[in-house]
């Protein structure tokens, strides 16, 4: 390596020097700090008390709060993720088509992803979405009773899920990517071949996404455990605690309690948690994800 | 040389970097040093929670200071009252506070576990003659030290909006209790289902709970011990009305109602008047006035007392609290603005009833004299003076105990738990809470 290489990979490092202070500052170091934490009893005013694995023990046998969470929130995944990764594919299908002034739609349509996790849009999905609300009049002029679609323990959490799908844009955007990197010979000799439309969609187009499927599952998966935004600002976890999310409930412990310990420890759980379901995802991802060189790039 | 050029380049980045990033972590603090010449130029922050009326009038009166005391500049950091408690909590805890700070009673026990607060006694500058010594003593004064001072006098009562009421025929001049309640509740819902008597958040209806129980027991419904004040069979009993009015549609559905939880003067069915009274601090008064027409009459009455009461339960507290940080840079700049807030014949008058009647005196005559003071707040802070009930303890606001009530609450106002079992579980929660807590 020449003198002026080496020099050119400090250069390259000060350039990604502030990432990576970004980095160790504020990801690095909480993630460690966390760990600590969650060994200590720690009300962030008096010095932090280790305890060992107390914490931990508390979670496991002696919380309902915590097994309520995570109840709530397995139930949020598994319905948020799927329906939006399904709506996401159906919006990039409609918007692969060669329209006019189809990159304004797909711009428009990609908004929602921007707008959908602030405080803006939750206070928005509330007033839509209570009992005098907008949805509920549109729903009575066609006939419709009113739904109390935050008032009721067993709706709210769909109604939250309904937020989340709606900001379907970043799956959409790698979607469309996919499927627009799919060679249209496959189609022409799927035409030829007498194949109908929706035969092609499920025998070519599906197959051909399943990297990218595996890759917004991951990630919305991971995105949903975390959710936060919505049952805060809408509902603050009720009603009955039926939109309890995980991440309310490390909320309620480290900022209404105080117990920043037992917040790490719950946060350490969570991280195992998505861990392990990532594990699981990967580990069938062999049956059902489909590599067109075979996954030797993998 | 060029590889040295290039490991300099990098070193001197990366000082640079540290640099800027120590920079930003210490803020304003070396540009103020302490001192106390006084031109020099000061920076304080009062950190407050309210509705809108309370922000305006507040910022008036911190721009009127700044002819009192040209040198000081004073930031505002408000917001509304939901989340304010997280960020307050958090502030002092990580030594960012603001100098001035807005609080409420039931955190002080926790908060003054540490050194977060200057002692507020002989302070230069600073008058408490202004203040009744009993109310201090009762709020103000923690482990011998006086930690803040009450913003105003806050009464529990009935905010009722009486042009409403009259329309739908709700009497406004009779001294409700629970059956009362019941009873008008339960025909104003029967003549018109889209009409409720009575607006409530769970925060409120906890408070209808440990009102009823205290009044039938005629005690904390906490002790000071860390025990229970009430029996199984009296939570039952308490419980069961709350169940009874909830299915004969007395209250708004708490579905409907806690999507405003802290923000009661948002609830459509409020604004609409669709609802004539509301259970409310006399402080919120005014915010939730603003929402209604002009012309709207709206008047305080004492909140529901059992017929048979021990005690009226009715709930006298300042407003708010306001401290100053032990943290501050300028604890003689922050008494002198906290002394001028509190006492100062200018102060009271810009800022009128937006924190309920001043406690101080003079501010509070000040204020009445100027006329800034609401006929219906003054009603319902005399009423409730007069018939003031147990001061609860810091036990009975505790925020894991409140949590554990509201839990129960929801059970039944939803009707998803029968009263009976419901006053199990509460009393086994807490018997288990209370216990932990002790231990602490």
């Amino acid at each position: 390596m020449t003198r002026k290489k080496r020099s050119f990979r400090y250069i390259g490092l000060i350039y990604v020097l502030p990432w990576i202070l970004g980095l160790l500052i504020f990801q690095l170091y909480p993630f460690i700090a966390s760990f600590y934490y969650s060994l200590t009893d720690y009300n962030m005013v008096n010095a932090p008390k280790f305890i060992g694995l107390d914490n931990y023990k508390q979670i496991f046998t002696n919380d309902p709060g915590f097994t309520q969470a995570l109840k709530v929130t397995s139930i949020y995944v598994v319905l948020a993720v799927p329906v939006k990764l399904a709506f996401a594919l159906f919006v990039a299908i409609v918007l692969s088509a060669k329209l006019k002034a189809i990159n304004l739609f797909r711009t428009v349509y990609y908004l929602p992803s921007i707008l959908g996790g602030s405080v803006a849009i939750s206070v928005l999905w509330r007033f839509l979405f209570m009992k005098d609300g907008v949805v509920n009049s549109m729903l009575a002029n066609v006939g419709i009773p009113s739904i109390d679609w935050l008032g009721n323990p067993d709706i709210a959490l769909y109604t939250l899920g309904l937020l989340s799908v709606w900001q379907f844009g970043s799956s959409m955007v790698l979607f469309l990517a996919g499927i627009q990197q799919i060679p249209s010979d496959l189609y022409e000799a799927g035409s030829i071949d007498g194949a109908s439309k929706t035969r092609m969609f499920f025998k070519i187009t599906v197959p051909l996404l399943t990297p990218i499927v595996l890759f917004n599952l991951v990630m919305q998966m991971v995105n949903a455990f975390q959710e936060f935004t919505g049952a805060f600002v809408i509902t603050s976890g009720g009603p009955m605690k039926s939109t309890y999310l995980y991440a309310l409930k490390l909320y309620e412990e480290a900022f209404t309690f105080f117990k920043m310990g037992y917040a790490s420890a719950l946060s350490w759980v969570l991280f195992a948690i998505i861990m392990v379901v990532t594990g699981i995802i990967f580990k069938t991802s062999n049956r059902w994800v489909y590599y067109e060189d075979g996954g030797k790039t993998k | 040389m060029q590889r040295l050029k290039g490991l300099n380049g990098f070193i001197a980045l990366m000082l640079v970097f540290v640099i800027i990033i120590s920079g930003c972590s210490s803020g304003n603090k070396d540009k103020e040093n302490p001192g106390s010449s006084p031109d020099e130029k000061v920076t304080l922050r009062f950190s407050w929670w309210g509705g809108d009326g309370r922000h305006e009038a507040t910022l008036a009166a911190i721009e009127a200071y700044k002819k009192v005391a040209p040198n000081v500049t004073i930031e505002a950091e408000y917001q509304g009252f939901d989340g304010y408690e997280q960020k307050v909590k958090t502030q002092l805890a990580s030594a960012t506070s603001a100098d001035i700070i807005q609080l409420d009673v039931p955190w002080m026990k926790e908060l003054t576990k540490n050194d977060f607060f200057l002692d507020l006694r002989n302070q230069e500058g600073l008058s408490l003659e202004g203040f009744d010594q009993d109310f201090l003593n009762n709020f103000s004064v923690y482990n011998d030290k006086m930690v803040a001072l009450p913003s105003g006098v806050n009464a529990y009562a009935l905010v009722i909006n009486k042009t409403a009421a009259d329309k739908l025929g709700v009497p406004t001049d009779i001294q409700w209790d629970w059956d009362t309640l019941y009873e008008e509740g339960k025909k104003l819902h029967e003549k018109d289902n889209s009409k409720y008597l009575l607006l409530a958040d769970h925060g409120m209806l906890m408070q209808d709970f440990t009102n009823m129980l205290k009044q039938r027991t005629g005690t904390q419904w906490i002790n000071e011990d860390y025990t229970r004040g009430f029996t199984k069979e009296e939570a039952a009993a308490a419980l069961e009305w709350i169940d009874k009015a909830m299915k004969a549609g007395v209250y708004q559905p708490l579905g409907e109602s806690d999507l405003f939880f802290g923000k009661t003067e948002q609830n459509p069915k409020w604004i609409n008047q669709d609802i004539p009274i509301i259970s409310a601090m006399s402080s919120t008064l005014l915010s939730l006035r603003s929402v209604l027409p002009e012309g709207v009459e709206v008047v305080t009455a004492l909140p529901a007392i059992d017929k048979n009461a021990k005690n009226s339960a009715v709930l006298v507290r300042p407003s708010q609290l306001i401290a100053v940080s032990s943290k501050s840079k300028h604890p003689e700049e922050s008494v002198k603005f906290l002394n001028w807030l509190m006492n100062d014949a200018e102060a009271a008058v810009t800022l009128g009833d937006v924190r309920s009647i001043p406690a101080s005196a003079p501010a509070q005559k000040a204020a009445v004299e100027a006329g800034k003071i609401d006929e219906a707040i003054t009603k319902a802070v005399e009423m409730g003076l007069k018939n003031a009930g147990i001061v609860d303890n810091a036990i009975a606001t505790n925020s894991e105990v409140s949590a554990l009530l509201q839990d129960v609450i929801e059970k039944v106002a939803f009707g998803k738990l029968m009263p009976d079992k419901a006053a199990q579980e509460l009393v086994s929660s807490l018997d288990k809470k209370l216990k932990e807590l002790q231990g602490r």
